[in-house]
């Protein structure tokens, strides 16, 4: 189990919903653009929300290259903060500390001697004898100069945080460790030794979670923010509600010792602090945090099930008796953050946690061991010993904070701490509750209900009729933005196009800062994803982005509210450029823009008739299948018990023409639509180029794949797997497809990276990656899944699929 | 000597050549077309339910509902751009041949 600080730095948002920083959106999405070949990352600091006029927005169509990098001008000084703090905690003469001292007087070397590749970068970026393609190059390589030095510095960093956790180590504490603790002298000294060494005994146990250590380690126990010991303790206390009395501590003699100690410190921890065992009354925070936690349980409850739906569309007998609150739950979850607590959600993108947020952590609870549960705990300053004692990317070394969350809301928290949470207040829009205001896992809601029930063609007709009249009224509301808007959500959308990657996302919300949604979005996507079996945060997140900007473009023409909703970015149009995008558009419609909008609306025209011929075919089987005329496999698919892994891969690398064999009706029915349907949905683009991939080493085993535009990693699987599973092309379609996606789903990110796949991302691939698919067979021919009770190979389990 | 990303974009849609305003229109104008082409394919990979939940959501106009129903049924919205975009420069650039 890790938390957000383990697993990586977290992104934060609390509060109310709002635009996003610059900063946040950064790191949120570090959104790269691909010049010549290379990625580079993309400042979106100046696209943003929180963009107040045109000229700022103006910014980014002035990018020159090399603008891309952010200068890092305080890390020298942030560096120089770190050494300062070794020193300061360097107390006695002893051998080790002599040794200490001398590799921190190493380190400031290596920080005197660094270089200012930001003032190279700088320089560069706008001297003007370079060349365009000389200046990439150069900054460039400058650029990766700077990441190996501040790659080195962190080594070092960490280097000497291990040698602090050594000198540290002091004779064993003995058995009334605890007695000790409670009757240490005011001495912090001896009290540090005593508490790292206590720590250092649980260094190397599985039970012993990071951060308990760290709170144990930490040189002043006393000042440790109230966060981290709360959610020390319960971390603990968890730990020995699941391990005590298991089957394994009654025959691991070394596990009860563990234990011992563990509940020796629970016990120190309960008699130091009291407030961890207060009585839960209904206003205490113990009480508020909890259901909070209940509340996100049951969010993360809900996008389980709904992704489970999702992934596998069961036919309707099959969809899980479970919870399915309607859609507005997912933005419900905000509002818990911006009343009852601010909290920050992890997710992968580096950001180091902000002094004035709380955490979510996961966590196991007695009471659920299988479901982890989110923890909202007090607002944590920053960890402010962690770099001594080595382990993840050092920090920053912050002043310690007095205790909030017992005693008084953080600053962002507009309502009183003690306020009483009933259940109505935390219950999900439209689901029914239990007392306790948890939802009712067995409702049935609207949605499920109308799922059972078959659609005629005529309502769907109808449907889509309406559909397709708004789609073509879509473009009114981003015809009335400012053409710089446009611009700039135009060149993320080309450039994804172009590039084949969708790192562009970022430029298209920067563009049209619909934040405040998408934060909304985000927060409960994230608190799903806390839960433990969800999508990675940063795919989560620009998915998030993408659906908020489509939805806005699906809704724009019709909902003046947007408008207002995307803040002051779009508030002051130009007049005068407008009239200008006017009537240069009306001009060039007749030259440069009416084929598009011919074939537009052909296809417009074709794909619906398609959809609909569809959607009777597909009416006519569930009829028959409900019937018992069709075979129930040939419509379901995949056998219910064939479930494949929810994780976070699953969702994100599925390409819509790879949806799992167990999809029942979309599939089949995809496969009997026309080319013009199929590629629309497959990526595969009428008249596009077919990937140009060339087999650098030639064919047999050795087999390395360049990556060429456009290519998506199932596209090139599709196109060179054959090579390395001979039997392949004898599978059917439906088969090829269920192998590929079945591998896709379950390579891990490091597996990704062994294969050459550069972003570990299976949805991302770069120019510059070379799939090796001999490592990719060697990986993929040992994978499994259980099929009637026994284990196949996915690609013995595809050649099943006709 | 300036670059940037449009300029990129303008030699890759080979537009260049145009004045700079009316070149930036048409990129401005892609973009439209693009996001309207990935309504329609996104539309176009909805089940029958769900094109009538699809239906009902926009007619309501709730904006967030609207942006939930996308991410909970696109399946992998990157792609959906991805391809889409993809479309729409293929016909921009075809159209600019013909």
């Amino acid at each position: 189990m890790t938390t957000p600080n383990e697993s990586g730095p977290a992104s934060v948002y609390e509060g109310e919903a709002r635009l996003l920083t610059p900063e946040e959106l950064q790191s949120m999405f570090k959104p790269k653009v691909s010049v010549g070949g290379k990625d580079f990352d993309f400042d979106l600091s100046f696209i943003t929300g929180t963009a107040n006029t045109e000229e700022e927005l103006n910014g980014w169509a002035n990018l020159r290259i090399g603008d891309e990098f952010v200068p890092r001008k305080d890390w020298r000084e942030e560096q120089k903060r770190k050494i300062d703090e070794f020193r300061q905690n360097l107390s006695s003469g002893s051998e080790k500390e002599q040794k200490l001292a001398e590799e921190i007087n190493n380190f400031q070397k290596f920080v005197d001697e660094s270089e200012d590749f930001d003032a190279e970068i700088e320089h560069a970026v706008s001297d003007s004898v370079l060349s365009d393609e000389d200046r990439q190059e150069k900054i460039y390589k400058l650029a990766q100069a700077r990441d190996a030095q501040e790659i080195e510095a962190d080594k070092r960093i960490q280097y000497l945080g291990s040698l602090f956790r050594d000198i540290a180590k002091l004779p064993k504490i003995t058995q009334g460790g605890v007695d000790q603790f409670l009757d240490l002298p005011e001495n912090q000294e001896l009290r540090v030794k005593h508490i790292a060494n206590f720590a250092s005994n649980f260094k190397h146990t599985d039970l012993y979670p990071e951060r308990v250590e760290t709170v144990m380690a930490s040189r002043f126990i006393n000042e440790v923010p109230e966060g981290e010991i709360r959610e020390a303790y319960w971390s603990v206390k968890n730990r020995l509600e699941i391990w005590t009395g298991s089957d394994e501590a009654k025959e691991d003699e070394k596990l009860q010792q563990e234990l011992i100690k563990l509940n020796q410190f629970k016990l120190f921890l309960e008699k130091k602090f009291p407030y961890l065992v207060a009585v839960e009354t209904s206003d205490s925070p113990v009480t508020k945090e909890r259901t909070i936690m209940d509340r996100f349980k049951s969010i993360g409850a809900y996008f389980s099930t709904k992704l489970d739906n999702l992934i596998h569309r069961k036919a309707t007998e099959t969809i899980p008796d479970q919870v399915e609150p309607k859609l507005d739950a997912i933005s419900s979850g905000a509002e818990i953050n911006a009343e009852d607590a601010v909290v920050k959600i992890s997710d992968e993108t580096g950001t180091v946690p902000s002094a004035e947020t709380s955490s979510v952590v996961s966590t196991l609870t007695p009471e659920d061991p299988v479901a982890p549960v989110i923890e909202v705990v007090a607002p944590v300053e920053d960890e402010p010993f962690i770099s001594f004692w080595g382990g993840s990317r050092p920090r920053n070394i912050v002043e310690p904070a007095k205790p909030v969350l017992a005693s008084a809301p953080v600053a962002p928290v507009k309502k009183s701490a003690t306020t009483e949470i009933k259940p109505e207040d935390v219950a999900l829009p439209g689901v029914e509750t239990t007392k306790e205001g948890a939802p009712k896992l067995d409702a049935k809601t609207s949605t499920e209900k109308k799922m059972e029930e078959p659609v005629s063609p005529e309502k769907k007709k109808a449907a889509l009729e309406r559909i397709w009249k708004k789609i073509e009224q879509s473009p009114d509301w981003y015809n009335k933005q400012p053409t710089k808007v446009k611009l700039a959500v135009s060149a993320g959308l080309i450039v994804a196009g172009l590039a084949g990657v969708a790192v562009s996302s970022g430029v298209i919300l920067g563009g049209v800062a619909a934040a405040k949604y998408t934060l909304r979005a985000v927060s409960a996507f994230a608190a799903a994803k806390g839960v433990g079996n969800m999508l990675e945060g940063k795919s989560y997140a620009r998915k998030a982005m993408l659906a908020t900007f489509l939805g806005t473009f699906a809704l724009g023409s019709y909902s003046g509210d947007i408008l207002k909703s995307v803040g002051g970015v779009l508030s002051d149009l130009a007049p005068d450029s407008l009239k200008r995008s006017l009537s240069i558009l009306n001009s060039l419609v007749t030259n440069e823009l009416k084929p598009i909008q011919e074939e537009l609306t052909q296809k417009l025209g074709s794909v619906k008739d398609e959809v609909v011929q569809r959607f009777n075919t597909a009416d006519q089987e569930l009829k028959n299948w409900r019937e018992g005329k069709t075979d129930t496999q040939k419509l379901v698919g995949t056998p219910p018990n064939e479930v494949l892994p929810t994780d976070s891969q699953t969702i994100k690398s599925q390409p819509i023409s790879q949806a799992p064999a167990s999809a029942p009706v979309a599939v089949d029915s995809l496969q009997s639509a026309s080319p013009a349907v199929n590629q629309a949905v497959a990526g595969h683009v009428a008249g596009m180029p077919v990937s140009q991939i060339e087999n650098a080493v030639g064919s047999g085993v050795e087999q390395l794949v360049e990556i060429s535009s456009g290519d998506t990693l199932s596209q090139v699987m599709m196109d060179n797997i054959g090579e390395q599973f001979p039997g392949f092309d004898d599978l059917s379609p439906k088969g090829q497809a269920n192998f590929i996606y079945n591998i896709l789903s379950n390579l891990s990110s490091e597996q990704l990276k062994e294969i050459g796949v550069s972003s570990m991302d299976t949805d991302v691939l770069s120019l510059n990656d070379k799939i090796d698919f001999q490592k990719f067979h060697d990986i993929a021919k040992d994978m499994s899944i259980t099929y009637g009770g026994e284990s196949l190979s996915f690609f013995e389990r595809a050649k099943l699929l006709k | 000597m300036q670059n940037n990303i449009i300029e990129l974009i303008k030699k890759e849609l080979a537009i260049d050549n145009l004045p700079e305003e009316e070149a930036e229109e048409v990129i401005s104008d892609l973009g439209g077309q693009i996001m309207q082409n990935v309504l329609v394919n996104f539309t176009s990979s909805l089940s029958d339910q769900e094109i009538l939940e699809w239906d009902e959501v926009l007619e309501a106009g709730d904006q967030e509902k609207v942006n939930d129903f996308i991410f909970n049924h696109a399946l992998n919205i990157d792609e959906l751009v991805i391809v889409s975009s993809r479309e729409i420069i293929d016909l921009f650039k075809k159209s600019r041949v013909a």
